[in-house]
């Protein structure tokens, strides 16, 4: 997903902290930069948390070498930034030409990956960076959301990754490491990126909030952050949306951050959970056609509902376990195209049923 | 010459060369799409006879000395034959246009149908075929456009008669419009009119019914009809028992007179009746290719030849099964795997038409039903997943044996086997679109001809435009 | 003659009648001169398609009126030609890619290629980047909404997305979150009455408040349909009366009259007589969830709780299978044979509980 951001045909905007990577073209008008692309940490140490990777990369760093990486945990973590950062300290300005990026929205079969990667690899890559200082002679190539490609795709890499390895690292990122295939596991070094904590988003909140003239309280932030989950990449691009819809210098509000990011506000979960309760059919159908109307996604209450009823106080085990399976089933059906309607009102008779057995 | 010309324009044909000619005919018909035109006149029969003597695998003739010579013969119901000898009789007058439209599904036996009675009238068919080449006038040498060709045709042709023939009457025949006419609607309803006016004989037209014919709605829509006063006629498919007795009928024929290469026996004939729906013409064919005498000596190491099922006759096991019940244990008769493992290539079409028919036999117990439809539900599923090639033999297997067990006591009556209805859905409409559409034609309802999307978006364009 | 829904949708911010502090706030992202892609949402009728020509009106001025219709033409890899009607102006243009079916990934790159890549020659230059507006965005196949996203992010320089759909539950989460969600609720039922009542005062027509009522209600909070109403009914009868008819489209009751079979006999016949109705409906292109939906709501009117649940149940189920499947008439028909079955269960008992 990192790449939204990453286009790089926006001209960067010339703040005091951007170093000199950035290909800003000298357009008339100032165009506005994705944040998150902005406030990308520029070195390792930037990175926020993951004290162990940083830690790790930087000792890669100092020996000028590292290993075929494979960077895994939930999104918004900071495995791209990560990897962009170390390849920018390693090669300086040369670092778009060391590197090969391929994400999973580009075609990504067997035979693209051969090509690629092959011609990619084969290139030489000297030890002097143009600047005169020593640079580690070889080319990284990241594989973004490796988890999407095919098995066979894999299979195809798990050979060139051995035949290239002396002009070639790969760095392989992915979501859920359960679907890379074990081969090639075995030949990357695994790093996991933990969540992040809230202290430390909002800390980010606070000071990208800072150098964009922003005003927003603590307890919003901690919405934002409620919001995103952990995302710090979602969170940023909450944060600016909201500005560019509210216009600048303006105090952002809660109820600003709910609508942006798409939140079902608590109130109807409340009333979902109330009207399921008297177990009236007709109320409840009545409910789900206001809902639906008011154009909250059914999926997105399926997520929020998970909370509350891990949370609940009220309800028992056996409920909770009831809820929870409709939950799931729906959230599947949903996903897969399901009418939201229908399976919306399935779900709400479960949480009926779950309700009559106390 | 080509063959299109000879029926385009057999009237201005000079007939004393008569041998010649049906030399000519004869040979021509070799190439010519064999099914479609037979031949009539009650002497070709014997003459047919002796072609095939010299040409032993000559199809069209083998074909022809099939076709019906009475109307008693005809695979088209007595009261669909009597529909038309009652037109015959009421609607033709002595020179004076009168245009009737045969409709039904291919191989009902429409046109065989329609020469038969017309002769019995004492009618000579002409029959118009779409002439493949360009013709040229042979004064200017300019091309002649084939709607003009067609008008000649449908005006002047009946005007001369030939000599030698024996009939008192003709009688035009158009199975095939040039396609000039399918675009240009205008330009055919005044052809009818101008027919309307010079026209002498009567006018046939046979329509075959297939999905995405819409001749009926464009070419003859009902005001059409009304407006020339054109009868229509449809024909259902042919009923099984009437296909039954046409081969019967056809098999003595065949084996009395093509016996040297053909040997049909009546395993044959049931086996190709049960894979068949009204289609006489494909019955027909396949008959003949199934029980050609194969010359050389494999035939004796392919003796234990499989079991090969009809996809009627496996549709039938499914939804009637028979058990073998044995004290309290039972299984059934025709094993489901069996029975599943015949049809792996078809298992679509196969699901599909034990869908359509498995509510035949199941009686009243809805638990039943609902089980069934369940069961067929889920192979569905299955079968959508590509993933696995084994998991199509899975849905199949799992639709068969699922709907035999759901039928607990299959009410057995003579059912017959119906085809799936053939629906494309793949139709996704814009149901915003729809509903504007809906509600436009319901206040201003002339502007209902336009089509749906054009008219929806202009009307917005012109809105914004303003 | 156009109707009164084209007649009246207003054009420009200041003329829209309701969610006004959304207006704004899409007034004041559109003055700061760029915005990020747009993922426009809501319910059937709820001004979605007006806010987004707002939008444009906002960002282009008077160009944006002059539409033409044009077809363009595509070639899939397999060398099979199609064809697809676009609406364009100078700045932007509309499609809607589902029409093609499978082939809405080609439309998709090509379509957004295209407009990228040709730059617009504008003596007053007011914007760098075209628009492409493209409509049911959920209805895309996974694949054409994995190939929007990669699109979307290559040509951002150029040419921004408006996307707009009814329901986001079936938009990939890789493009929710590259875009800017807008949700647009339909409007309270006072909303639709006032505008109905300023329809009907701007035609000069005396509308009777309950009638206003009834349309506002019977259309289900979807502007669109009520103004329709309005106008049909105007055609059906005027001076309006507070009782009289009001007019649904006729699919809205063939799909109770199934509901009506299914309730008042169970049994294999009426099973076949509802299959060759649910033919009738698929032949016309009536989208399958209004169907279940429909049939849902009709159906459970006289049963009691448990058995409602039961058939929402079984009703969410079929409806699972069916997007799974290919035929979809099986599981319609599966989903009316399973309930006739439990309706008679159920019947039965309640008969013998009597006697």
């Amino acid at each position: 997903m990192n790449s939204f951001l990453k286009t790089g045909k926006i001209g960067q905007k010339e703040t005091v902290k951007v170093p000199t990577t950035s290909k800003a073209k000298g357009t008339p008008r100032q165009k506005a930069t994705p944040w998150v692309e902005k406030y990308r940490p520029k070195t390792v140490d930037e990175v926020v948390e993951q004290d162990e990777v940083v830690e790790v990369l930087r000792q890669c760093l100092s020996g000028q070498d590292f290993p075929n990486l494979l960077l895994y945990g939930p999104p918004g973590t900071g495995k791209t930034s990560t990897i962009l950062a170390a390849a920018r300290q390693l090669f300086g300005t040369m670092y778009k030409e060391r590197i090969l990026e391929l994400n999973a929205s580009d075609e990504r079969g067997i035979q693209v990956i051969r090509d690629k990667v092959k011609s990619f690899s084969q290139l030489t890559a000297s030890h002097i960076r143009s600047d005169g200082k020593s640079c580690p002679p070889f080319k990284i190539v990241i594989l973004d959301e490796a988890d999407n490609m095919t098995g066979a795709a894999q299979s195809a890499l798990r050979r060139t990754m051995e035949k290239e390895s002396h002009t070639t690292r790969f760095c392989l990122i992915c979501n859920y490491i359960s679907r890379i295939i074990q081969p090639l596991t075995s030949r990357c070094t695994k790093f996991r990126f933990k969540p992040l904590g809230e202290e430390k988003i909002i800390q980010r909140l606070e000071y990208i909030c800072n150098e964009e003239d922003l005003k927003a309280e603590k307890s919003v932030l901690k919405t934002v952050v409620d919001a995103s989950g952990g995302d710090l990449r979602r969170a940023i691009t909450c944060l600016q949306s909201v500005t560019r819809l509210k216009g600048k210098g303006i105090e952002i509000t809660i109820d600003d951050v709910l609508e942006i990011s798409g939140i079902v506000p608590v109130k109807w979960l409340d009333d979902l959970l109330k009207v399921c309760e008297t177990k009236n059919y007709n109320e409840v159908e009545a409910y789900v056609d206001k809902f639906m109307l008011e154009a909250y996604s059914a999926s997105q209450v399926v997520d929020q509902l998970n909370d509350i009823i891990i949370y609940s106080n009220i309800l028992t085990d056996k409920q909770k376990a009831l809820i929870a399976e409709k939950l799931a089933i729906c959230s599947y059906r949903l996903l897969e195209g399901g009418s939201e309607y229908v399976q919306f009102m399935n779900l709400c008779c479960g949480i009926m049923q779950a309700f009559e057995i106390r | 010459m080509s063959r299109s010309k000879r029926n385009a324009s057999s009237w201005l044909r000079s007939s004393f060369d008569f041998d010649a000619f049906d030399e000519d005919f004869s040979k021509k018909k070799c190439i010519s799409d064999f099914i479609e035109d037979k031949n009539k006149e009650t002497d070709f029969t014997y003459h047919n006879a002796n072609v095939l003597q010299k040409k032993k695998n000559n199809l069209s003739a083998l074909l022809s000395t099939c076709a019906p010579q009475k109307s008693s013969e005809l695979a088209v119901s007595r009261q669909k034959q009597q529909e038309i000898s009652r037109w015959f009789d009421n609607k033709v007058q002595k020179g004076k246009p009168s245009i009737l439209i045969i409709s039904g599904p291919s191989g009902c036996g429409k046109t065989e149908a329609l020469k038969v009675i017309a002769k019995e009238h004492n009618f000579d068919v002409i029959e118009w075929i779409t002439p493949i080449d360009q013709v040229t006038n042979e004064n200017t040498d300019e091309i002649v456009r084939q709607g003009e060709i067609f008008e000649d045709f449908l005006i002047r042709t009946t005007r001369y008669s030939s000599v030698l023939s024996s009939y008192s009457r003709r009688l035009l025949l158009v199975k095939e419009l040039p396609n000039t006419y399918i675009e240009e609607k205008d330009d055919f309803t005044k052809l009818l009119k101008k027919y309307c006016q010079y026209g002498r004989e009567p006018l046939v037209f046979i329509n075959t019914e297939t999905s995405n014919s819409k001749l009926l709605t464009t070419l003859f829509s009902q005001t059409n009809r009304d407006t020339f006063a054109i009868d229509f006629i449809n024909i259902n498919a042919v009923t099984q028992t009437a296909l039954k007795n046409i081969m019967k009928r056809v098999s003595t024929i065949l084996n009395t007179k093509v016996g040297y290469m053909l040997n049909i026996t009546q395993n044959r004939i049931d086996e190709v009746l049960s894979n068949s729906i009204g289609d006489v013409r494909s019955a027909l064919l396949n008959l003949i290719f199934y029980s050609l005498k194969v010359e050389h000596k494999s035939e004796n190491e392919c003796n234990v030849r499989e079991e090969t099922l009809g996809l009627l006759h496996a549709i039938g096991r499914v939804i009637n099964p028979k058990k073998n019940v044995n004290g309290c244990s039972w299984q059934f008769v025709h094993n489901p795997d069996d029975l599943a493992s015949c049809f792996h290539t078809q298992a679509n079409t196969f699901i599909r038409f034990v869908h359509e028919n498995y509510m035949n036999t199941i009686g009243s117990n809805l638990d039943s039903v609902a089980m069934a439809v369940d069961v067929i539900s889920l192979a569905d599923v299955l079968s959508s997943e590509w993933k696995d090639n084994d998991i199509h033999k899975l849905a199949l297997s799992y639709c068969v044996r699922g709907v035999m067990i759901a039928n607990k006591k299959p009410v057995s009556q003579w059912n017959p086997v119906r085809k799936p209805a053939s629906f494309e859905f793949n139709i996704q409409r814009n149901y915003a679109a729809a509903e504007f559409q809906w509600y436009k034609k319901y206040i201003s309802p002339k502007l209902e001809k336009q089509t749906d999307v054009e008219e929806l978006s202009e009307s917005f364009i012109e809105e914004i435009v303003d | 003659m156009s109707l009164w829904v084209d007649k009246y949708r207003p054009l420009n911010f200041k003329k829209l009648s309701y969610h006004l502090e959304q207006a704004q706030q899409l007034k004041n992202m559109v003055e700061q001169g760029d915005f990020p892609h747009l993922l426009i949402y809501g319910p059937p009728g709820a001004g979605k398609k007006t806010r987004i020509m707002c939008i444009l009106k906002e960002l282009y001025g008077n160009g944006v009126d002059k539409l033409r219709m044009e077809s363009m033409l595509f070639e899939t890899p397999s060398k099979r030609k199609f064809e697809i009607m676009t609406i364009s102006s100078n700045y932007h243009i509309e499609v809607n890619p589902s029409d093609v079916g499978i082939y809405d990934r080609i439309v998709v790159m090509n379509l957004v290629k295209s407009t990228a890549q040709t730059h617009q020659i504008d003596p007053s230059g007011q914007r760098e980047f075209k628009v492409v507006l493209l409509t049911s965005v959920d209805q895309l196949t996974k694949d054409a909404q994995h190939a929007l996203r990669r699109t979307m992010e290559k040509y951002v320089g150029t040419c921004r997305l408006i996307l707009c759909t009814n329901s986001i539950s079936r938009v990939l989460p890789a493009i929710k979150s590259r875009c800017l969600a807008i949700r647009v609720p339909a409007p309270k039922i006072d909303d639709i009455k006032s505008i109905l009542h300023y329809v009907a005062k701007r035609e000069s027509l005396n509308l009777p408040d309950e009638l206003a009522t009834r349309v506002a209600e019977m259309s289900g909070r979807n502007l669109r349909r009520a103004v329709l109403m309005l106008e049909a009914c105007r055609v059906e009868q005027y001076p309006f009366t507070a009782e009289q008819k009001v007019t649904e489209p006729d699919w809205q009751v063939y799909i109770r009259g199934i509901a009506t079979l299914l309730v008042t006999e169970q049994s294999p016949q009426k099973l076949l007589e509802v299959r060759t109705r649910f033919y009738e409906l698929l032949t016309h292109g009536i989208p399958t969830d209004l169907i279940f939906k429909g049939l849902l709501q009709e159906v459970t009117k006289n049963c009691d709780l448990q058995l409602k649940i039961q058939i929402a149940n079984v009703a969410a189920d079929y409806e699972h299978r069916m997007h799974q499947g290919t035929k979809i008439i099986f599981h319609l028909e599966a989903f009316a044979a399973r309930f006739m079955a439990i309706y008679k269960k159920f019947m039965d008992a309640s008969l013998e509980a009597f006697v």
